[in-house]
């Protein structure tokens, strides 16, 4: 190569569009084609037969030696070269027509409708016909309307033919279904989506407008694609608030099941509209080509000359594809005759597709010839050749290949550049002696970016050029310094020589440009070997490596290989045609897939693998199985000081244990860098599974274990602070918020009813029994924060928390609890001496790993409420107490006093039953247990003006106000009999009498006491006798 | 566990706990049964014999009238690194027991063992074979708790992926090999061995067994350790090669970094 003249020349040279690249650029590229079919009727893809070079067909069939009527269509998958063919047929033909023949080769250079019918108008020839003014004017009358104006004319006129289809065509939709696809091409979601660049628009767009982009053999419709609603996309348009019936369109096209069908309907539903959507937009009628068609060929005809037609490409005509079809295939002779027409020999470009769609059958029928291009038009030689002429011509200047041309372009004057760069690499013989130098390429990185940097049916000259040879020459020579940069995909992994290259080399950009170069422009193995005194590592020259300032590596060590036999076809070998032959191929392809995939994460730094199935499946898996569960009995957490209770919370999370650099959707604690040597550990993780079936016994597993072992020490310390810490530098404390939450549960539960947290032991904490007692005379605060810490079983899994954490567990023996005593005693007592609170700032209430966040959830539940509820219980119990108090006319209530009430309550049963007085007697046996209620009534008086909320929950604990409950039901009971006896006796005084003196008083015994009286004087009388 | 047979209970973590629990005061062995499992957790099986025993066996506790008390230097147990770095130092005294002989067979049996099943405890028929003692599954599934904390291999799932490195470092600690000083590998062989005949049982071969050149290998990635092929030296020893590491297995001198 020749940079310096490179530099200036590779623009004008490497022009996927050949018919814009000069005719001496033109000409020093060409490379002929051999396997050319032609065929009588279509067929789509044609296998077997002979085949034809290009130099046959031009003499048996574009020469027209019967001069006859014709009509041949070239077709090919885009990019095989149709244009390159045609143009090469146009210009052959121009140097062997006869007089009479007007050639007429209509480019697709500015590939548009008006731009067509100009390229036709320009042709001297024709400047003659009828209605010239009308057409010029027609053309000239250019849409001047700015791009996105006529990209919104094109969508919503698509919008009114759906409104106003009268069901009219072939395919049709449901009313309910129209109304829905107008609302749905009515959001403006789906309106930005569809107006997209490389959106289904911009493709209709490109037939109509001036200037575009777009690849030329696009076809100006819509595709099943278009109408597949994605959930990304579907999430937008609901969230921008749609039409319902948008949103059910949506829906449905968003269905896996339903969703193709419906866009496949919907996209032939409007590709029916596609021609007079185009001719309304671009301002043309299709009787107005036909029109043109027919005068140019009138006046042709009246000047006694021939047409020979050259169209580059028929998809140019979308939107009147039909008109002009039919004005090609109209023969001069027969019915037409009486309309004096010239005869047309018409050479058409055409892509597979479109002629196999855009072609109705009664033109088909009547095309001439098909001459088929296959994709693959090169073999291996071709291929190299084709390569070699592209790099060969940009290195020299316009007047070296003008001269060339000007001299009639003969073979054996091909000029050759002189070298400059490259001087030891590859050259490729062209016949006649003459052979180029293919710097920067090899041969191996010629076939490796034919294989597998072009996808199937890309295997074409359009896209060797653009995928190929422009950006690996514009790679040489403008960023020379990180050569090879370009983004290719590796379709197989030599690990033992990436791993030796990593060994061996700490910068990771030189690392990876040699990697890239050794496998692909190399041989990718780890052999060297000696030949003619050169040095060959990789397959490669040393020198070639100096050539791009790579370090040559010392490799292992091999004879120099036999001169190798040329394959049959060597561009279908397999990448991994050397692998071993045990595994299967589909599994070595998982496997590849799986590297191409993570190479392109080194590239971008982002990488989504939610799938779970394909390639993102299979790293999906690696990441969020294989390597966590490695990791999860590779590390002796508890040797490293982490409860393994902490280390299930972790590996239970949502958050993973390794994530990926730039993964979307999931935070992970270790982040694995998109780096080669991650790619390495995680396809050491994918060959394990695959390989492996879930073990090391595969080829190279040995080397897999090192690696993953030697990682797993290597990322060890980080992983485990990573587990250990809530955040940096701060350790997970979750234990103390679990402890704190089930110390108050086991008091609010009445597990632990003592006044203060002294006597709380780790038997306590660790195997407090349940309260078993159902009612309870708590306030309804109290019941409520039960019921709140019961939620979804908060307090339940709090407390296997607990009796989880301090367990040394044995891995597989769960039963049998070991305790870390020393640890569960710190915690308890700092918690303890802590009065349960942990300060705000020490909280880890948004700590990332909800498992352990649940401790401080739950102590917040508690501690929001737990003044309210000492509050609501404190009040509950003072009322009561008081009462108790007021009936006793004391503050102090102790047993002696207790048992003096219940003496007295009984004098008074006996009193009144002496007296005969008629009181229901209250049973006293509920308050016998005196030391009970005694220290109940104690508690809560203990407590009356309290302010601690714990202290008061603990005095509550033992629920005192249901023991001292009796009590005050016997007190109200007393008081009420009381009250009714003294009623009694009241109304027994009032029967006796006052004894204050009054009359009826003083008269109410009177007769009694005169009879008295009377008595008492006769037994005196008696006496005295 | 070491100087017999193998039991699960007997987990490192237990053992350390338990040295913690004594280093300040002796206990007795009731009252320490009691802090490790309480009857009031109502376990119903006690494991603490086990890891009694083996903590008494590996020397690092006494037990005298029934009190148990720490038989060795609080540094020792100062953290369980350090802990293992004195048991690593020490297995050759164990090495008629199961433990000593099942790894030493292990590491003979070098990357074979990836071709073995993958459960560990079945492999107990090959363990017996190569060590001429009865190994049976428990023992196997105790030794692989021991084996991943003294740092033969990495546990996956229920089987061990040789690697070495951890040992090594540790009993390069416990040597007296110098940092920075160019050792030909039979002196760095020599200063080891009387801590790593486990893994190195066949001196005469020259040859690191695949778990003990991952290993090296590891220490040379992690920056520990420098190996070098120093040309036209005889005292030369062969890693298990691995190609993709690097394309010589061939060591002559070891560098402590």
């Amino acid at each position: 190569m020749n940079s310096e003249i490179a530099r200036e020349r590779i623009s004008y040279v490497a022009r996927p569009d050949s018919i814009t690249t000069s005719e001496g650029d033109f000409l020093a590229t060409h490379v002929a084609i051999k396997k050319i079919k032609v065929l009588d009727r279509f067929d789509l893809s044609p296998t077997g037969g002979k085949s034809f070079s290009e130099e046959d067909i031009f003499q048996q069939y574009i020469c027209n030696p019967e001069d006859k009527h014709q009509f041949i269509a070239i077709y090919g998958q885009s990019g095989t070269g149709k244009s390159h063919l045609i143009r090469w047929f146009a210009a052959r033909y121009e140097q062997n027509k006869s007089r009479e023949e007007v050639v007429l080769f209509i480019r697709r250079s500015d590939n548009t409708l008006k731009g067509t019918i100009r390229q036709l108008l320009e042709k001297p020839e024709v400047q003659g016909i009828s209605n010239k003014d009308v057409y010029e004017r027609l053309v000239k009358a250019a849409v001047s309307i700015e791009e996105n104006k006529l990209k919104d004319l094109i969508y919503h006129n698509f919008i009114i033919e759906i409104d106003n289809d009268f069901d009219d065509h072939d395919i049709k939709l449901t009313g309910v279904i129209k109304k829905r696809l107008a609302a749905f091409l009515n959001n403006e979601i789906v309106h930005e989506y569809f107006l997209r660049k490389d959106g289904p628009i911009e493709r209709i767009y490109s037939k109509i407008a001036e200037h575009s982009t777009v690849d030329r053999d696009t076809i100006a419709q819509f595709e099943l694609q278009d109408f597949l609603v994605s959930q990304d996309l579907y999430d937008d348009i609901q969230r921008a608030g749609s039409d319902r019936k948008a949103e059910k369109l949506a829906l449905e096209l968003s269905s896996d099941v339903n969703g193709t069908n419906m866009a496949k309907k919907i996209s032939e539903y409007l590709n029916q509209f596609r021609n007079d959507v185009i001719q309304r937009c671009a301002g043309i009628e299709p009787g107005d080509f036909k029109q043109i068609f027919m005068d140019i060929r009138r006046e042709l005809f009246r000047l006694d000359k021939k047409l020979t037609l050259f169209i580059e490409d028929v998809t140019s005509f979308t939107g009147v594809d039909t008109a002009l079809l039919d004005a090609l295939i109209e023969e001069h002779t027969g019915k037409r005759e009486g309309e004096a027409l010239c005869r047309i020999s018409s050479v058409v470009g055409t892509t597979n597709n479109y002629l196999q769609k855009n072609f109705k059958d009664n033109h088909k029928d009547r095309i001439t010839k098909y001459v088929y291009i296959p994709s693959d038009v090169f073999g291996e030689k071709g291929l190299y050749e084709f390569i070699a002429r592209y790099v060969n011509t940009m290195s020299l200047s316009e007047e070296v290949i003008s001269d060339w041309v000007n001299a009639h372009a003969n073979p054996e004057d091909y000029p050759v550049h002189d070298v400059v760069e490259g001087k030891k690499w590859d050259y490729i013989g062209i016949g006649n002696g003459k052979r180029i130098n293919i710097y920067p390429f090899t041969k191996n990185s010629i076939l490796y970016f034919y294989n597998h940097v072009l996808e199937k049916g890309h295997q074409t000259p359009r896209y060797i050029i653009r995928k190929i040879i422009e950006p690996v020459v514009h790679d040489a020579i403008f960023n020379k310094e990180h050569f090879p940069s370009v983004d290719v995909k590796f379709m197989s992994v030599n690990t033992i020589l990436s791993s030796r290259i990593r060994s061996q080399i700490t910068d990771q950009d030189v690392a990876e440009r040699l990697f890239k170069f050794m496998s692909i422009w190399g041989d990718g193995t780890t052999d060297q070997y000696k030949k003619d005194d050169k040095m060959y590592v990789s397959g490669l020259n040393t020198e070639v490596y100096e050539d791009f300032n790579l370090p040559v590596l010392t490799m292992d060590s091999i004879e120099p290989p036999m001169e190798k036999q040329n394959p049959e076809n060597p561009l279908e070998l397999s990448a991994m045609a050397s692998e071993e032959s045990e595994i299967s191929s589909l599994k070595i392809k998982k496997v590849n897939d799986a590297n191409a995939f993570l190479t392109k994460w080194t590239n971008e730094k982002k990488i989504d693998i939610s799938a779970t199935v394909g390639v993102g499946g299979t790293v999906h898996s690696a990441v969020y199985d294989e390597i966590p569960n490695y990791l999860f009995t590779a590390i002796n957490w508890q040797a490293e000081g982490i409860s393994m209770d902490n280390a299930k919370k972790v590996r239970d999370s949502a958050v993973l244990l390794v994530a990926l650099e730039g993964q979307t959707k999931k935070d992970g604690l270790f982040i694995l860098p998109a780096n080669w040597n991650s790619i390495n550990i995680i396809l050491a993780f994918i060959r394990w599974k695959e390989y492996g079936n879930r073990s090391w016994n595969y080829p190279d597993a040995d080397f897999d274990a090192y690696l993953i072992t030697s990682w797993t020490e290597s990322i060890k310390s980080e992983l485990i602070k990573k587990v250990s810490e809530y955040r940096d530098g701060i350790e997970t404390n979750y234990i103390e918020a679990a402890v704190a939450a089930e110390i108050y549960r086991t008091i609010l539960h009445g597990e632990f009813r003592e006044k203060t947290l002294k006597n709380f032991n780790l038997q306590t904490l660790l195997a407090s029994k349940s309260n078993k007692s159902s009612a309870n005379s708590h306030c309804s605060e109290w019941d409520s924060l039960i019921n709140v810490m019961a939620q979804r079983e908060a307090d339940v899994n709090n407390q296997q928390t607990v009796r989880k954490y301090f367990n040394i567990e044995q891995a597989g023996a769960r039963t049998i609890t070991v305790l870390d005593a020393l640890k569960a005693s710190k915690v308890l007592t700092k918690v303890k001496r802590q009065g349960l609170k942990i300060e705000e700032e020490e909280k880890q209430s948004d700590d990332r790993i909800i498992q352990r966040r649940n401790a401080y959830t739950l102590l917040n539940d508690i501690e929001e409420r737990i003044e309210k509820v000492a509050e609501a219980e404190l009040k509950n119990g003072r009322e009561r107490v008081l009462r108790i108090l007021d009936a006793f006319g004391d503050d102090e209530i102790g047993e002696d006093e207790l048992l003096e009430f219940i003496s007295r309550a009984k004098k008074f049963y006996e009193g009144a039953n002496r007296a005969q007085i008629n009181i229901k007697e209250v049973s006293l046996e509920p308050i016998r247990k005196v030391s009970a209620l005694a220290k109940a009534i104690a508690d809560i008086v203990a407590v009356l003006d309290e302010k601690d909320p714990l202290t008061i929950i603990m005095a509550f604990s033992g629920d005192p106000v249901t023991v001292i409950r009796p009590l005050l039901d016997v007190i109200g009971s007393m008081e009420a009999e009381v009250a009714k006896a003294k009623k009694q006796i009241a109304v027994k005084m009032e029967g006796l009498g006052s004894d204050l003196g009054d009359e009826d008083g003083a008269n109410r015994y009177a007769s009694e006491l005169k009879s008295i009286k009377l008595s008492r004087q006769k037994l005196e009388g008696l006496v005295n006798i | 566990m070491f100087g017999d047979k193998m039991v699960t209970p007997a987990i490192p973590e237990r053992i350390f706990a338990l040295c913690k629990i004594v280093e300040k005061n002796p206990i007795s062995s009731a009252d320490l049964k009691e802090k490790m499992e309480p009857d009031y957790l109502e376990n119903g099986s006690v494991y603490f014999n086990d890891y009694r025993k083996a903590a008494e066996e590996l020397g690092l506790i006494a037990i005298s009238d029934d009190l148990v008390s720490l038989a060795v230097n609080p540094k020792v147990i100062k953290t369980i690194t350090s802990m293992r770095i004195y048991i690593n130092a020490t297995l050759e005294k164990y090495n008629t027991g199961q433990f000593y002989q099942v790894t030493n067979a292990y590491f003979e049996k070098g990357s074979d063992i990836f071709k073995e099943d993958k459960n560990i405890a079945n492999l107990s028929p090959l363990f017996s074979e190569m060590t001429g003692m009865p190994v049976d599954a428990m023992a196997m599934r105790a030794w692989r708790f021991w084996a991943s904390f003294l740092g033969f291999g990495y546990l996956q799932d229920m089987f061990i992926i040789p690697n070495a490195n951890v040992f090594l470092s540790d009993v390069i600690v416990s040597s007296e090999l110098e940092k920075k000083r160019l050792y030909s590998v039979t002196e760095f062989v020599n200063a080891i061995t009387p801590m790593a005949n486990i893994v190195i049982s066949d001196i005469s071969s020259k040859k690191f067994s695949y778990g003990v050149s991952n290993g090296l290998r590891a220490l040379q990635d992690a920056g520990r350790i420098k190996m070098e092929h120093i040309h036209d030296q005889e005292d030369m020893w062969t890693l298990y090669p691995l190609r993709a590491y690097s394309n010589d297995a061939t060591i002559t001198h070891i560098t402590i970094l």
